[in-house]
């Protein structure tokens, strides 16, 4: 027994040695950017970390995030969002600012994925002042909205407001050296990207229903956008939803600026792995979002 | 569980090492983590159809011990009479009962009647339940037939039917290979655990890199038919060919080399059936442990060959229906084995079905002789157009496929690109092919290579994906 256990003992670890260098060779695994506090304890990515994403390369700039670095000039516009604007699954030129800048505006990205509504607006209120935007333009969707909100559910590595007391609480990073340790050694971040992720998401997505918005959800919401309204300015602010706004007619009452890109019927603009936009969906965003800006302009 | 999963991956080393290190001090002990590991194996698909193997296990476990007690013949007959329509009972309900019932609804409508479907059940298939019930079928038929005793323990019966490795798609053990097994204490070998776990990774390896590789191909291909044209069709159906088989023999594969490392041998259930030069030779080689059952308790007590030539042929007509019958509850399989009897009865008849009993093709030369080459060649299409009746979802549907596969046949390379797989696999099995059970046991050189053996497991975890398709046979 004890034979045929230094067997595969000896297999094993020559097989994930094997594994390591074939992953790595053949960029088997996408690189994924590792996150730190800013001085406002809100999570951003190591500064000036490079890496190769579905099979480009990325990198994160002197703020934190991937995207143009900040630059001063007349036509500033600042982009918020999730994944959506972090956008890590595209090249470099499909990135929202790209289209933006071939329309003459020079665009700073704040996109992080997990990111809240309440978390876009601190982050919004740090960056204003420095970039000194025209327009500040929010990439959300409705669920941004429940999970900014703590009553609706608590979620503990997210920047979340308590309605009853009004006060922030900050988000924690998730096993930190756990995901530096994955993120850093291929074949386990490779294993488990197979086998466990695959197995959550296959299970997820059977269970996965779309919650009708019940009454006390949408008094929530309700609450934490005219909450929003009093303590962030938002009036050169133009929110996009990504899908329909369920509080459209909150929005309209306080003279909330947004739109609706409603673009699930649009052929060939996701990604073909996951229900990001790719290339071509992020162009047809911003070519509405513009559409919009110039209209008002 | 499903062989290919993270559950079975971590399910295996704990029973091993609790199998091996903690309840290895009595044979009792061993049996019942048996028991226990084999019920939660079958439970983590539905718990709630561990009932009916339990129930099937008490009714077998009884009228097996009272059938060797009784001294009438009479009596021994009524109750294997009892177990046989008990399981049998089990098994056209849950998977026959709903066929009946429509194919009756089709047949009166068809002249005018019409019958609403309110007899229609919706009945879930417990997995296996074609495998067990067998299983269980033939420990009563040999107890019956004194050709085995009875085991008065029942956690070792129990064991014996729910063993794990192969209990869901088999091979189907007979009671007189394994009960022995399970009622002898079991010692570790270092070459039978080194070979379980040679067999476990080539099982692995031609279900998760072939079969799954093959299968989002051959669903393409026979879901679309109607599109493609007869050089297409023809690919689809050689790509299923070769997707069941490395399925099927994978799990087969698997389920060996699982049973290895606890200590056990069964019985080998596939033998390079695609080498075989005449469809007699096939069936030699494909499902063993299911054509032997059919011989052995189908077709001798109807009367084999020995009761002159014509109720000869109805035996073997019959034999090939319901095999293709226990597939499945569906035209398309009736129709399979129907088109299988109609290839093996010329040979039947003529007297040349036994004639490569024991040799394989080239067995003392690199390559084939041209003769043999054409045989093989021959008998792979034949079987080639037999699955398409098998994957085809209605009978219908399977006369179109093949009718456009030989009337609108064109040479075409589209689609072509899973021949990639199917090559190193007929090459690789061509190499071992004068090993009697596969590449494990082997003196082979190229089986015993480590280089080639970390190969075969870099490219089995690479490929391996948990959202991976099922086993086919599950099904059955």
């Amino acid at each position: 027994m004890k034979r045929f256990i230094i067997k595969i003992i000896k297999y094993s670890i020559v097989v994930l040695i094997i594994l390591e260098i074939v992953i790595r060779f053949f960029t088997l695994t996408n690189d994924v950017p590792q996150r730190d506090l800013d001085e406002n304890g809100l999570q951003v990515f190591q500064k000036n970390q490079e890496g190769q994403s579905h099979g480009h390369n990325w990198k994160v700039n002197s703020s934190g995030f991937l995207g143009h670095n900040k630059v001063k000039g007349e036509n500033q516009v600042l982009i918020i969002g999730d994944s959506f604007v972090e956008n890590i699954m595209n090249p470099f030129e499909c990135r929202q600012s790209s289209f933006f800048k071939k329309a003459g505006y020079d665009v700073f990205e704040i996109g992080r994925s997990g990111i809240t509504f309440i978390e876009s607006l601190e982050f919004y209120s740090k960056y204003k002042s420095e970039v000194n935007p025209k327009i500040s333009i929010f990439i959300i969707d409705n669920s941004d909205f429940e999970e900014s909100i703590q009553e609706i559910n608590k979620l503990n590595d997210r920047v979340q407001i308590s309605l009853k007391t009004s006060l922030l609480k900050l988000g924690k990073i998730k096993a930190k050296y756990l995901k530096k340790i994955l993120y850093n050694y291929k074949t386990l971040y490779y294993l488990y990207l197979k086998y466990l992720k695959s197995k959550r998401s296959k299970i997820s997505s059977q269970s996965k229903e779309v919650d009708p918005l019940n009454e006390q959800t949408s008094f929530f919401v309700s609450k934490l956008i005219r909450i929003s309204n009093q303590n962030y300015d938002l009036k050169d602010c133009l929110f996009v939803f990504r899908g329909e706004n369920d509080f459209k007619e909150l929005f309209s009452q306080l003279n909330l600026n947004f739109i609706e890109l409603n673009l699930k019927g649009v052929e060939y603009m996701y990604s073909e792995s996951d229900s990001h936009w790719n290339c071509k969906g992020h162009q047809i965003a911003s070519e509405k979002i513009l559409e919009y800006i110039d209209l008002v302009r | 569980m499903l062989f290919n999963s993270i559950e079975f991956l971590l399910f295996l080393p704990v029973v091993f090492v609790l199998y091996w290190f903690v309840f290895d001090k009595k044979l009792k002990y061993q049996n019942l983590l048996i028991l226990i590991s084999s019920y939660v194996f079958y439970g983590w698909w539905d718990y709630r159809f561990l009932s009916l193997i339990l129930l099937s296990t008490i009714v077998d476990y009884f009228i097996g011990l009272r059938i060797s007690n009784q001294a009438s013949l009479k009596n021994k007959r009524i109750l294997l009479w009892g177990s046989v329509l008990f399981n049998l009972g089990v098994l056209g309900f849950f998977k026959y009962y709903n066929f009946f019932i429509d194919s009756w609804i089709d047949l009166f409508s068809s002249v005018g009647y019409d019958i609403k479907s309110v007899w229609t059940l919706n009945i879930i298939l417990p997995v296996g339940i074609s495998f067990y019930t067998f299983q269980t079928i033939s420990y009563t038929i040999d107890i019956y037939k004194g050709k085995l005793k009875p085991t008065k323990d029942f956690i070792s019966f129990a064991s014996f039917v729910s063993f794990f490795p192969q209990l869901v798609a088999g091979p189907i053990e007979r009671a007189s290979n394994l009960l022995p097994q399970i009622l002898k204490k079991r010692v570790f070998k270092y070459e039978q655990g080194v070979q379980g776990l040679r067999l476990i990774l080539w099982g692995m390896f031609k279900k998760v890199v072939i079969a799954d590789s093959l299968a989002p191909m051959v669903n393409n291909i026979f879901e679309n038919y109607q599109e493609f044209n007869g050089g297409t069709l023809w690919l689809g159906a050689i790509y299923f060919s070769f997707q069941i088989y490395c399925d099927f023999s994978g799990y087969s594969d698997i389920a060996i080399g699982t049973s290895k490392l606890f200590g056990f041998e069964l019985m080998s259930n596939f033998k390079f059936p695609y080498f075989s030069r005449n469809i007699g030779e096939f069936w030699r080689r494909w499902h063993i442990s299911l054509s032997t059952w059919f011989r052995d308790y189908l077709y001798i007590p109807l009367g084999g060959s020995q009761k002159g030539k014509w109720k000869s042929i109805r035996n073997v007509f019959i034999i090939f229906v319901v095999s293709g019958f226990w597939h499945g509850a569906n035209w398309t399989f009736i129709f399979w084995g129907l088109f299988h009897a109609m290839l093996f009865l010329p040979s039947f008849i003529f007297n040349t079905n036994r004639k490569y009993t024991t040799s394989i093709i080239a067995e003392n030369t690199l390559f084939p002789s041209t003769k043999e080459f054409l045989q093989v060649v021959t008998t792979f299409i034949v079987v080639t157009i037999g699955w398409v009746f098998f994957r085809s979802e209605t009978i219908v549907d399977s006369f179109i496929y093949t009718y456009k596969m030989i009337f609108e046949f064109d040479i075409s390379l589209n689609k072509a690109s899973g021949l990639l797989y199917i090559i190193p696999l007929i090459s690789l099995d061509y190499m071992i092919r004068t090993n009697e059970r596969n590449i494990i046991f082997t003196k082979n050189k190229l089986a015993n290579n480590s280089l080639f053996i970390l190969f075969i497991i870099s490219i089995v975890l690479l490929f391996f994906k948990e959202s991976r398709a099922d086993f086919i046979y599950f099904q059955f």
